[in-house]
C-alpha cells in the first residue's frame, strides 16, 4: 500500500484528535501542571554508587538517580517528633504480628501462599538464615508514584519511594527513573535495599504498589526480591483500628440499609494522617495531577514540577511509618492504650479474632464506657457502644459466663439500640431466663415485649413457639404447686 | 447404535427425497432453473484414507490415543501433525466432523510431554466453542495422566473465568483457551504475569479461520503482530496451526493474519457417506410483483416431510425471528403431546448456556429429532452427524453453505441438504443458477490490517506493552511516523538510547490510559449506541456501533430483538442512547440513506469507452438518513414511510466505482427518467452481486450513486465537495452516471481492489441475475421494487449491462 506520507500523517492526526474523549483527562490534566518555574535539573539528586550492585548499572550513563533526604529526629511530625515515633514502633513491634495476625483471620478467602505474610519475626529470620540472608534489619516504608493506576505492562513505577527509621531520626531514600530506558538499574537498586530490609511495610501495598513492582521484575525477566519479604499492609488494619474514628460515621441501622462502615470517615493515608497525627499537608500535589508532571518533565527535562512530588512521597513515606507506630503500640499496649472507644472497639474484634478473649472483653466493656473506662458510657457514640456491648454480650455467653453476658444484654436492651440488636437481645435474655436463671415470668415477659416489636414472620412464629413453650412450663410449675399444697 | 441402523435411515430418506423430488425418483438430472427443484446433486461416498501416526508421536501420547480407539489417522490428520512438529505453519481446511481438533491437540500435547513447561494458546471466536472444544481436551488429557502420570492443565480464560482462579491458570495451564477478544484486552497488555505462557509458547493454534474477515480479522491480524512481538520479548517463536472452512484463500487468509508462511493441507482423508444436495424455489404466487410463496412454510413443510420419516433434522434460518417462528411452526406439527420431551428445539445465540449444552447433548444422543438453529450451530460445537439440513434462505456465502450443509452427513450411510431460497435477490440468483455454487470456488476471505485506524489503535496498544524501537517495525506501514505523530500527541515519548538495551532509543508509553480498554475487535470505532428498554423498568437490551445506529435506532424504526419488536422512541445522539418500548405491530422499517462519494485518489483504472470504466481508490463518503420505510412482514409490501431529520456522517474509506460513459448514456432510446431508473436498478443488482462476490455481510458495504461532469474520466482526483444539498442521485444531461460501492467502515477492510479485478465478473453475473429473473419489469429479487424503481428499470438495466461489456 502506498500513502502519501503528508497524507497519512494529517489522517492520523484527524483519527487522534476525534477520537471519544473517554480519555480525555490527558490533555486536561497536562494542561492543568501548568508552566512552572524552571528549576536546574538534577537539584537535589544524589547519585549514591554504594546501592549499585557490582558489575552493573552506573556505567557510562546517569543511572538511576537516587534522593536521599534525613528527617531529624528533633523534627515534628503531626503531635509527635519523629524519633517519637521511632521509639514507639522499637518498642512495640510484635504489636505489628498482633494486627497482621488478625488482618489474615479477616480475610480466610484469599489462599495463604498467594500473600506475603507478616510473621512477626521468627519464621522470617528463619527462611532468611536459611537463604543466607542477613537476619535482622529495618523495616523498610514503601510507596510507589506510578504513571498510572489501571496496571498492566505499561504502567511504569516513576518513583519508588523506601524509608527506614535509624539512628538519626528517619531516612527517605526515592529511586526515581529519570528516563524509562533506566528502568531495570532502578530495580537492581531496589532490590538490593530490598535484600537488605527486614520487612516491608506499606499502605495498599498488597494490592497496588508490590503487584506492580512485581510486574515490573516480570517485565524485565528478573525474579522479585519482594516475593520472599514479609509484608505488612497497613490498610487493613487501618480501617478496623480508625475508618469509625469518632467522626459521625454511620451507624449500625445506616449499615443494615447497605451502607457501608467507614463510608463517612476516610481511611485514605492523607485523612488518617489529619486525624490521627494531627498533620496538616499544605499545597499538597493532587494524586490525579502526578503522572502527568512526570511525562511532562520526559519531555522537557524539567524537574520543577516534580518536586512537589517528590516531597508528596517522602509525607507519605513519613505518615506510614508514624501510623504503623501507633497502630502497633495500640496493639501492644492492650485494652489500656486505646484512646477513644473506637478504637477500643476495634482492638476488641482484633483480639477476639486471635482468640484472646480476657483482652477482647476488656476492650469491649471499655469501648462500652465501663470498667474504669476514661470516658462516661453515654458520652460514647450509640453505635459504637451497641456494636461493643453487643460483643461483649456475645463473648460471654460463649465463654459460658452467662450472667455476665445477660448484665451486657441487658445494658444493650437499656441503651437504646436498634431493632435487630434490640431483639436479639431480648431473644439472648428470654433463654437465659428461661434455661439458665429459670425465672420464667421475666422470660415470658421478654417474649411478649420481642413478639410486640417482631416484623418477621418467620421471626414471630419461633417466638410464638417460644411464648406456648415458657407459657406450658409456667402452667406446669403452677400445676405442680398447686398440686402439692 | 442398532445394527442395521444405517440401512434403515438410508431407506427413509430414500423415501423422503421421494416424495420432494419431481418425478419420484432420486438421480441426478440437468439443472431446471424455473422449476420448483432447481439442482439435484449428488456427492458421492468416500472410504477413510489413514496413515500412521507421524514417528515423531511420544509413545505416552500414542498410549493415550489407542484408549481412545485411536491408533492411526486420517491422512489430513497425520500431514497436518507432521508439519507442525516440524515446527512448519499450517492451515487445515477439512469439512465439519473431519477430526480437525486432532490436528492441533496431537503436536501440542506432544509438546507438553517432552517438556512440561511447553504451553499453547488457542483462539476461538466464541466463548461457547472454547467451553466445547475444553471438553474435548480434557478427555485427550485424562488419558493421557493415565498412560503417562503428566497432567496437563487446560483451561479457558475468558470474561467468565472467576477471578481467583485466574492467577493460578496463568502459572499452570499449558494450554489456556480463549479469544482475540480476551487476548487483546485482557491477556497482552498484563504479560508480564503470563510470563510463563509467552516464555514457553509452542504452538498458537487459531481454529475456524474463515470467522476472521473483515473488521474481525484486520483486528486479530494486529493482535498477532502483538503477540509476536510479545513473544519476541520472552524468547519464544511459536507454530500456527489454523483450521478453517473451505474459502478459496485459506493460505493467503493465514498469511495475512500470521504474516508467516503456511503449509496447506486441503485434501480430507474422513469417510463419508453418499450426500444429496437439493435445491428448491418456492414458486411464484405473483408473476407481476415477483412474489413467490414464503420460504419459511416451503422449509416448514421439507423439514416436516423427512421428520416423520424418523430422521434428524436440523433447519437453519437466517435470522433469530425466523428460528423463532420455525421452531412453533415445527413443534406444533411434529412434538408429542405436552409433558413428553421435546422432540423439536430451537437453538440460538441468546439461550443460556445450560440450556445449549442440554439441546446440543439431546441432538448428540438421538433424543432431539429436530433443531431450528441461527447461524450459531454452523461453527464447530459438537451435535454429532444429523441426516437432513435444510436451509431455510441462502447464508449469504457459499463456504458457509457448505458449513450449514456439512451438519448432515455420517461416516457411513445417506444425508441429504436442502437449499430453500428466499425472494432475496442473492437467494434468486444462486437457486437459478446452481452451478454457481457447485462449480466456483467459494469466496475469498479478505483483511487489511492496515487499516489506518485499526493500526493506528494497535500500535497505541503495542506500545503500552512493550516500547517501539527506532528500528521497530509493525506491519507494512512505516510505524516510526506513526509513533512520530502518537508522540505529538503525548501518548508515547521517545527516550535516550539506554546504557543496557543496545544502541536504539525507544518510544515509551506515556498516557494514563489502558488503551485497549477502549478499542473493541468487533468494530472499527468503539463509539456505542446502547439501547435501552423503557417499557418497564429501563433496562439495556442491546447495542450498536455508532456506523449502523443511525439506520437502525432512528426515531419510529423498529428494533428487533430475540423476536421482540421494540420502536424507538428516542435517539439521544450525543448520550449514545436510543429509548426503545416494546409494541406489537406487522411491520418493519428500512432506513433510506442518501450518500455522496467523492473520489480521492485513484489506485487503479480499466476500461475503454464507448464501454465501462471502472476504477477503485480512496473516497471520502457524506451520508444522511433522511426517512425510512415501512415494510410489511412476509409479504414486504410497503406500508406506509416517515423523513427523518439526522445528523450526516462523513468518512474516508475505499471504493470501487463503475463510470457509465456519455457516449453511451446518449445512445439510449429511453428518456432521461428511464436512464436514470435503468441505472439506479443497475446498481441495487450491482450491490448485491458484489456481496455474493466478496463473501461479505450486507451491512459491509455501501452503494451510492453519483455522476462526473467534466471530461476527466480517467480516474483523476477530485477535489471532495461539500455535503449534499438535497440533490437527487443520476444523471442529468451530459454527467456521466457513476455506481460505487465501498467499503462501509472508515479506512475501508479491503473489498475495493479484489471487486475492482472482478470487474468483469461482477457486471456478468449481475446481467445474469436480472435476465434470470422470470418477473415482468422488475421486482426485490432482481433490480428493486417496482415502486421505487419505475416501470422500465429492468428493461434499462439490461440494455446497460448489455452495452458495458
Amino acid at each position: 500500500m502506498s500513502t502519501d506520507p503528508s497524507r497519512l500523517s494529517s489522517r492520523l492526526r484527524e483519527l487522534l484528535r476525534n477520537a471519544p474523549p473517554r480519555f480525555g483527562g490527558r490533555g486536561d490534566a497536562a494542561e492543568a501542571a501548568g508552566p512552572r518555574q524552571p528549576s536546574a535539573p538534577g537539584r537535589g539528586l544524589v547519585y549514591a554508587p554504594e546501592d549499585a550492585p557490582s558489575g552493573r548499572g552506573g556505567a557510562g550513563g546517569a543511572g538511576c538517580a537516587v534522593i536521599e533526604r534525613q528527617y531529624a529526629g528533633e523534627r515534628l511530625h503531626g503531635r509527635r517528633r519523629v524519633a517519637e515515633y521511632g521509639e514507639m514502633l522499637a518498642r512495640c513491634m510484635p504489636g505489628l504480628a498482633v494486627l497482621a495476625a488478625d488482618d489474615r483471620a479477616a480475610a480466610p478467602r484469599e489462599p495463604r501462599r498467594e500473600r506475603l505474610q507478616w510473621d512477626g519475626g521468627a519464621r522470617l529470620a528463619e527462611s532468611r538464615r536459611r537463604a543466607g540472608a542477613p537476619s535482622g534489619g529495618p523495616l523498610l516504608f514503601f510507596d510507589l508514584e506510578t504513571t498510572g493506576l489501571s496496571g498492566g505492562a505499561g504502567t511504569l513505577a516513576f518513583l519508588a519511594g523506601c524509608g527506614s527509621f535509624d539512628q538519626d531520626g528517619f531516612h527517605t531514600r526515592q529511586l526515581f527513573l529519570s528516563g524509562c530506558e533506566n528502568e531495570r538499574e532502578l530495580l537492581d537498586r531496589l532490590a538490593g535495599m530490598a535484600g537488605r530490609c527486614g520487612g516491608l511495610v506499606t499502605f495498599n501495598g498488597r494490592a497496588f504498589d508490590v503487584p506492580l513492582i512485581e510486574t515490573r521484575y516480570a517485565f524485565h525477566r528478573l525474579e522479585s526480591p519482594f516475593s520472599g519479604l514479609p509484608h505488612f499492609d497497613l490498610l487493613h488494619p487501618a480501617r478496623r483500628l480508625w475508618r469509625r474514628r469518632g467522626l459521625p460515621g454511620p451507624s449500625h441501622r445506616d449499615r443494615r440499609a447497605g451502607g457501608r462502615p467507614g463510608d463517612a470517615a476516610s481511611c485514605a493515608l492523607g485523612a488518617l494522617e489529619e486525624a490521627i497525627l494531627g498533620l496538616a499537608r499544605l499545597d499538597d500535589v493532587p494524586g490525579a495531577e502526578i503522572p502527568s508532571r512526570y511525562f511532562g518533565y520526559l519531555r522537557t527535562g524539567d524537574l520543577g514540577p516534580l518536586e512537589p512530588v517528590f516531597e508528596h512521597n517522602r509525607l507519605d513515606l513519613l505518615s506510614l511509618a508514624a501510623l504503623t507506630a501507633i497502630a502497633a503500640q495500640l496493639a501492644v499496649e492492650g485494652p489500656s492504650g486505646t484512646a477513644s472507644p473506637h478504637e477500643a472497639l476495634a482492638m476488641g474484634r482484633i483480639y477476639q479474632q486471635l482468640g484472646r478473649e480476657d483482652e477482647a472483653d476488656a476492650c469491649f466493656s471499655r469501648a462500652s464506657g465501663l470498667g474504669g473506662a476514661p470516658w462516661e458510657a453515654d458520652a460514647v457514640d450509640a453505635g459504637v457502644r451497641a456494636d461493643a456491648l453487643r460483643a461483649l454480650a456475645r463473648g460471654r455467653r460463649r465463654r459460658r459466663r452467662y450472667a455476665e453476658a445477660a448484665d451486657a444484654w441487658e445494658r444493650l436492651l437499656a441503651s437504646g439500640a436498634s431493632l435487630a440488636f434490640a431483639q436479639e437481645a431480648r431473644e439472648a435474655l428470654a433463654i437465659h431466663h428461661e434455661h439458665r436463671a429459670r425465672n420464667l415470668a421475666a422470660a415470658r415477659e421478654l417474649a411478649v415485649r420481642a413478639l410486640a416489636a417482631e416484623r418477621d414472620p418467620g421471626a414471630a412464629a419461633g417466638l410464638r413457639r417460644r411464648l406456648a413453650r415458657i407459657d406450658r412450663k409456667i402452667g406446669a410449675s403452677g400445676a405442680r404447686r398447686g398440686g402439692g399444697d | 447404535m442398532l445394527p442395521g441402523g444405517d440401512a434403515r435411515r438410508d431407506q427413509a430418506l430414500e423415501m423422503a427425497l421421494r416424495e420432494v423430488l419431481p418425478d419420484q425418483a432420486v438421480r441426478e438430472r440437468p439443472d431446471q432453473p424455473d422449476g420448483l427443484v432447481t439442482a439435484v446433486r449428488r456427492v458421492p461416498a468416500r472410504d477413510a484414507d489413514f496413515e500412521d501416526l507421524p514417528p515423531l508421536v511420544d509413545p505416552r501420547l500414542r498410549d493415550a490415543l489407542a484408549r481412545r480407539g485411536i491408533d492411526r489417522l486420517y491422512s489430513h490428520q497425520a500431514r497436518a501433525v507432521a508439519h507442525a512438529l516440524a515446527g512448519r505453519h499450517v492451515v487445515v481446511t477439512t469439512p465439519t466432523a473431519s477430526g480437525k481438533t486432532l490436528c492441533y491437540n496431537i503436536p501440542v500435547m506432544n509438546a507438553v510431554l517432552a517438556d512440561p513447561s511447553s504451553r499453547a494458546l488457542y483462539l476461538f471466536p466464541t466463548k461457547a466453542l472454547a467451553q466445547d472444544q475444553l471438553a474435548e481436551l480434557d478427555r485427550l488429557t485424562r488419558e493421557i495422566a493415565r498412560a503417562s502420570d503428566v497432567e496437563v492443565g487446560a483451561f479457558t480464560y475468558d470474561g467468565d473465568t472467576p477471578q481467583d482462579a485466574r492467577r493460578a491458570i496463568r502459572g499452570r495451564a499449558n494450554v489456556v483457551l480463549t479469544n482475540p477478544d480476551m487476548l487483546h484486552a485482557g491477556v497482552l497488555p498484563h504479560h508480564p504475569k503470563w510470563a510463563k505462557l509467552f516464555g514457553g509458547l509452542r504452538y498458537v493454534v487459531i481454529d475456524e479461520l474463515h470467522a476472521y474477515r473483515g473488521v474481525f480479522g484486520s483486528h486479530l491480524a494486529n493482535v498477532l503482530r502483538r503477540l509476536r512481538r510479545v513473544c519476541e520479548h520472552y524468547g519464544s517463536s511459536p507454530t500456527f496451526i489454523c483450521s478453517s472452512a473451505t474459502i478459496a484463500n485459506p493460505v493467503e487468509l493465514a498469511e495475512s493474519l500470521a504474516e508467516r508462511p503456511f503449509e496447506l493441507v486441503a485434501e480430507s482423508g474422513a469417510p463419508r457417506g453418499e450426500k444429496w444436495l437439493v435445491f428448491v424455489n418456492p414458486p411464484i404466487v405473483n408473476r407481476q410483483l415477483g412474489i413467490r410463496r414464503s420460504y419459511i412454510s416451503q422449509s416448514r413443510g421439507l423439514a416436516l416431510e423427512f421428520l416423520q420419516k424418523g430422521l434428524q433434522v436440523i433447519v437453519f434460518a437466517q435470522s433469530r425471528l425466523s428460528t423463532e417462528i420455525l421452531t412453533r411452526y415445527l413443534k406444533d406439527a411434529h412434538d408429542g403431546a405436552p409433558g413428553e420431551s421435546d422432540l423439536i428445539r430451537g437453538y440460538r445465540g441468546g439461550y443460556l448456556p445450560h440450556r445449549r449444552r442440554e439441546i446440543e447433548r439431546g441432538l448428540r444422543e438421538g433424543a432431539v429429532r429436530g433443531v431450528v438453529s441461527t447461524n450459531a450451530l454452523e461453527l464447530g460445537i459438537d451435535i454429532g452427524a444429523l441426516d437432513v439440513a435444510v436451509l431455510a434462505g441462502y447464508p449469504g456465502t457459499i463456504a458457509s453453505t457448505w458449513q450449514r450443509f456439512g451438519r448432515a452427513g455420517r461416516r457411513s450411510g445417506r444425508s441429504a441438504g436442502v437449499l430453500v431460497a428466499s425472494s432475496a435477490p442473492l437467494d434468486q440468483y444462486v437457486v437459478r443458477h446452481p452451478a454457481y455454487f457447485f462449480d466456483a470456488s467459494p469466496e475469498h476471505a479478505l483483511v487489511n490490517p492496515d487499516n489506518l485506524q485499526i493500526l493506528v489503535d494497535h500500535v497505541k496498544c503495542a506500545a503500552f506493552e512493550l516500547p517501539f524501537a527506532t528500528t521497530d517495525t509493525f506491519g507494512r506501514e512505516n510505524v516510526q511516523d506513526i509513533l512520530g505523530i502518537l508522540a505529538e500527541e503525548g501518548f508515547v515519548h521517545l527516550s535516550r538510547p539506554g546504557s543496557a538495551e543496545g544502541a536504539a532509543g525507544r518510544w515509551h508509553w506515556t498516557s494514563e490510559s489502558y488503551p485497549a480498554d477502549a478499542i473493541s475487535l468487533r468494530t472499527v470505532s468503539s463509539d456505542n449506541f446502547v439501547v435501552v428498554d423503557v417499557t418497564g423498568k429501563p433496562r439495556d437490551i442491546g447495542e450498536t456501533d455508532f456506523n449502523t445506529a443511525l439506520e437502525i435506532l432512528h426515531e419510529k424504526a423498529i428494533y428487533i430483538v430475540e423476536g421482540r419488536l421494540y420502536q424507538v422512541e428516542r435517539l439521544d445522539v450525543e448520550g449514545r442512547k436510543a429509548y426503545v418500548r416494546h409494541v406489537d405491530c406487522d411491520y418493519y422499517t428500512d432506513a433510506i440513506t442518501y450518500s455522496r462519494v467523492t473520489p480521492l485518489d485513484t489506485a487503479g483504472a480499466a476500461g475503454e469507452r464507448p464501454r465501462a470504466l471502472a476504477a477503485h481508490g480512496d473516497v471520502h463518503v457524506v451520508s444522511r438518513v433522511v426517512g425510512f420505510k415501512k415494510i410489511k412482514f412476509y409479504t414486504n409490501e410497503n406500508v406506509g414511510s416517515g423523513e427523518l431529520d439526522l445528523p450526516e456522517r462523513q468518512m474516508h474509506t475505499t471504493s470501487y466505482w463503475l463510470t457509465v460513459p456519455r457516449e453511451l448514456v446518449g445512445s439510449l432510446s429511453w428518456p432521461g427518467d428511464d436512464r436514470r431508473d435503468g441505472v439506479v436498478g443497475m446498481a441495487y443488482a450491482m450491490r448485491q452481486v458484489a456481496q455474493l462476490l466478496l463473501m461479505c455481510d450486507a451491512r459491509d458495504i455501501g452503494v451510492s450513486i453519483g455522476s462526473a461532469r467534466d471530461a476527466a474520466e480517467d480516474g483523476s482526483a477530485q477535489p471532495a465537495a461539500g455535503p449534499p444539498s438535497g440533490v437527487t442521485p443520476g444523471a442529468r444531461d451530459g454527467d456521466e452516471p457513476r455506481v460505487f460501492i465501498y467499503d462501509n467502515y472508515p479506512g475501508g477492510i479491503g473489498f475495493s481492489a479484489p471487486l475492482f479485478r472482478m470487474h468483469r465478473d461482477l457486471l456478468a453475473r449481475t446481467r445474469e441475475l436480472i435476465a434470470g429473473c422470470p418477473c415482468e419489469s422488475g421486482c426485490p429479487s432482481c433490480v428493486g421494487p417496482l415502486g421505487d424503481v419505475g416501470p422500465k428499470a429492468k428493461e434499462v438495466a439490461l440494455e446497460l449491462l448489455g452495452r458495458l461489456q
